[in-house]
């Protein structure tokens, strides 16, 4: 507001119509065309005006000069006329100075005003009322005064008629004294040679031709004025609109700017300010937008870097729930094992007892007596209730990883040995083809036992809705003699390929709600990748399930490393014997004698480093190629 | 020969099973409750052979074995256990027990022991000094 005022105060000084001019609606085009329009105007109306006026003084004093010449010239020849009283010459001479160009009359009057000759015959004779001292040029509008209107602009040019009077004798002459004193000549005076006045030639100038001149010269300047004006207004129209049209352009090009499109730049020809203008203005646009870019850019990184780390977070999440569904499983697990540890030190001291007794029995008896026969019966069923025991003991060392060489057969034997039972009472035969002499794996026996015990469980459970069915387990080594391959197929249910793809998720289940947790298949994958080792499925629906192991032999070069020895012996992975050897077991012992044999305390958290947890540091399928028989 | 034998268990079934095993071949064992009976008694007098259980009340049976070996070094102590305790078997082993069986256990194999440990009961070979597990044997 009180910027404008400052605005309003400063622009009134210089001209209140200029302000006004500035404040109008009218574009950059508009008022200079306006303004110039007017100053061209005025301009030519100005020279305009000056010409005529110049041109009329001029041409009228030219006329009046001729005038005066042709009067001079008509007075001079009037004189013996005059003297003479000659109308017929006189008007004769007046004829002929009337016959010039712009010269309506001539005539000769004496001293009295009567006409002597004139160019007109019919005036001679008449007497004029001009006053006889009047001399030189009278305008038309002095004889206003006696005539009506005065016409045809004449100017009347008047000129003495002289005579020379030689003073010879006075008396010869017949003239007044008086007269001759009238005439005040010094010269006559002194020369005794008087010049008397005795008429006046009179010529009429008419301007009628000269106005007609120039009222032709005035159109002629007008149309030149106007051509002028025209050609001048032209040519500003068309240096504003040189003026304008960049101008306009920048102002096209900042809306656009400003409405977001920042590739927009104005076209640059030539090299004034203007154009000087527009450079700068795409070199702002481009600055302007490399900044826009810059920020879409880091608006852009910003937003990959939030998806990045949402995806990290996922990520993180998911190996959360998986080792959080393994916690679940292992405290289950390490419960079930105290509370099997706590059954097998129960049921072993009566097992103790009666195993004892019957040997002793036996020791007794004579051995073809029926009796003996009994008591082996006995001795058989202890034996068997003693694997049980020992199963449920082995069991129970879950929690406690050792990696051992170990012979694959003896965690499936164990596995069938727990369930076989079950088979047998779920109407389920089993087809087990076992094939000695498989190469050892580098593996933890308990852990092996548990894969086989939740695919063997599931087999049950997939035959148990179809009343039975048989169980086929069969184990070989692989072509290469590096792989021991171990087979588990049902004739059950079988599943779809959906149903395939979720049984490795934790807490996946089809089995009844309190049947199966969900836990186990997943508990395997993992148990089986830790030992660098996979599985597959296969599965028809309606026809069964097979599943296809695949372990690393002990010659196998390992594709894992040791990440982790929660044994907390402090050693590095370098330093290891147990990662060294590529082997896990008996790592204890080696730590020990080594630290012990250097004389150092023992670390005060190191217990059995042979807990330890392998990562495939290989996709397992560069690590080694399943070659087992295909399944059907 | 009696009374070179004892048996340290919680578990009567096994205390007695031992016991008859020598009533029924005309010997006798001594038996103890648990770590500490055992260990008074080992005071008193010498034993060959010692089968300890692992678990018990009062005193394990690894203190035990601790406690008579420095009481009779000349004793040889058979470790015995229900249960998969082996870090404490083999640190018994460490002490001197000279080994360890786990129960369920077989007749023949405790026979076996007790003809090792006690003096002249095999290898001496003479016929005076068989004792009733070496007729065990025997059979």
């Amino acid at each position: 507001m009180a910027d404008n005022l400052d605005k309003e105060q400063t622009t009134k000084r210089p001209s209140t119509w200029l302000a006004a001019l500035a404040r109008s609606g009218l574009g950059i085009q508009g008022k200079f065309l306006l303004l110039i329009t007017a100053v061209i105007i005025a301009a030519v109306f100005g020279f305009s005006w000056f010409f005529i006026h110049h041109e009329r003084t001029v041409v009228t004093e030219a006329l009046l000069k001729r005038a005066k010449s042709l009067a001079t010239n008509l007075a001079y020849n009037s004189q013996y006329g005059v003297l003479a009283r000659d109308a017929r010459g006189l008007s004769k001479l007046a004829s002929g100075i009337a016959r010039e160009e712009d010269i309506v009359y001539a005539m000769v009057i004496d001293k009295d005003g009567a006409v002597l000759g004139h160019s007109l015959k019919s005036a001679v004779g008449k007497k004029t009322h001009i006053p006889f001292e009047m001399i030189g040029i009278v305008k038309d509008s002095e004889c206003g005064r006696c005539h009506k209107p005065p016409q045809n602009h004449l100017i009347h040019v008047m000129m003495p008629v002289e005579t020379v009077k030689h003073e010879i004798s006075r008396e010869d002459l017949l003239l007044p004294d008086d007269e001759a004193s009238d005439a005040g000549d010094a010269r006559s005076a002194r020369s005794n040679v008087k010049v008397e006045r005795i008429g006046k030639a009179v010529v009429g100038v008419s301007l009628l031709s000269m106005e007609r001149m120039m009222a032709s010269a005035k159109a002629a300047v007008a149309m030149i004025g106007l051509g002028i004006g025209c050609a001048a207004v032209i040519a500003v129209f068309l240096m504003t609109k040189a003026f304008v049209i960049p101008i306009q352009r920048l102002v096209q090009a900042t809306e656009r700017i400003a409405s977001g499109d920042l590739g927009h730049t104005v076209e640059v020809h030539g090299n004034d300010e203007l154009t000087e203008l527009a450079r700068s203005f795409n070199s702002m646009v481009t600055d302007l937008r490399g900044y826009h870019e810059e920020v879409e850019n880091y608006s852009r990184t910003l937003e990959d870097k939030v998806q990045e780390r949402t995806s990290d977070l996922e990520e993180i999440n998911k190996t959360l729930r998986d080792t959080q569904a393994q916690l679940i499983q292992a405290s289950k697990m390490a419960a079930m094992g105290q509370f099997g540890a706590g059954v097998a030190h129960e049921l072993n001291q009566p097992l103790a007892g009666i195993s004892g007794y019957t040997d002793l029995l036996l020791l007794k008896m004579d051995p073809d007596s029926a009796e003996y026969r009994y008591a082996k019966k006995i001795e058989d069923q202890c034996t068997r209730m003693t694997k049980i025991v020992g199963n449920l003991r082995t069991f129970a060392r879950q929690s406690k990883f050792e990696y051992a060489e170990t012979d694959v057969n003896q965690p499936i034997d164990d596995a069938l040995m727990l369930l076989g039972e079950q088979l047998r009472s779920h109407n389920i035969k089993l087809r087990r083809e076992l094939a000695p002499g498989l190469p050892k794996v580098l593996g933890d026996a308990n852990q092996l036992e548990q894969v086989f015990l939740n695919l063997i469980t599931n087999a049950k459970d997939a035959m148990e809705s179809k009343g039975g069915g048989t169980l086929t387990i069969i184990s070989r080594a692989s072509d290469t003699a590096n792989f021991v391959e171990v087979l588990v197929a049902d004739t059950g249910m079988g599943m779809d390929i959906s149903t395939m793809a979720d049984i490795f998720n934790p807490f996946f289940t089809t089995k009844d709600v309190g049947k199966g947790t969900g836990l186990g298949l997943s508990i395997s994958l993992g148990i089986l990748e830790d030992h660098g080792g996979r599985i597959e499925v296969h599965s028809a629906k309606g026809e069964g399930t097979a599943f296809r192991i695949s372990l690393p032999g002990i010659n196998e070069p390992p594709c894992w490393e040791l990440v982790d020895c929660s044994g907390g012996c402090g050693l590095s992975k370098e330093e290891c014997p147990a990662f060294k050897n590529g082997k896990a077991h008996s790592c204890w012992e080696e730590v020990t004698k080594r630290l012990r044999r250097k004389g150092d305390p023992l670390p005060p958290n190191c217990r059995v480093c042979s807990v330890y947890k392998r990562k495939a540091i290989k996709p397992l399928h560069e690590c080694w190629k399943f070659d087992g028989v295909p399944v059907k | 020969m009696s009374g070179d034998v004892l048996v340290v268990d919680d578990e009567s079934i096994v205390r007695d099973f031992f016991k008859d095993i020598a009533k029924s071949l005309g010997g006798r064992v001594d038996t103890a409750e648990d770590g500490d009976i055992a260990v008074e008694k080992c005071r008193h007098r010498h034993y060959d052979i010692v089968f300890m259980d692992m678990r018990m009340p009062n005193m394990n049976g690894l203190e035990a074995c601790r406690s008579i070996l420095s009481i009779d070094p000349r004793t040889k102590v058979v470790m015995m256990s229900g249960f998969s305790e082996e870090r404490l078997m083999d640190e018994a082993i460490r002490c001197g027990a000279i080994c360890k069986i786990s129960k369920p256990f077989e007749l023949r194999s405790i026979l076996e022991l007790i003809a090792s440990a006690i003096p002249g009961s095999r290898s001496g070979g003479g016929g005076s000094t068989d004792g009733p597990f070496c007729l065990l044997l025997s059979l």
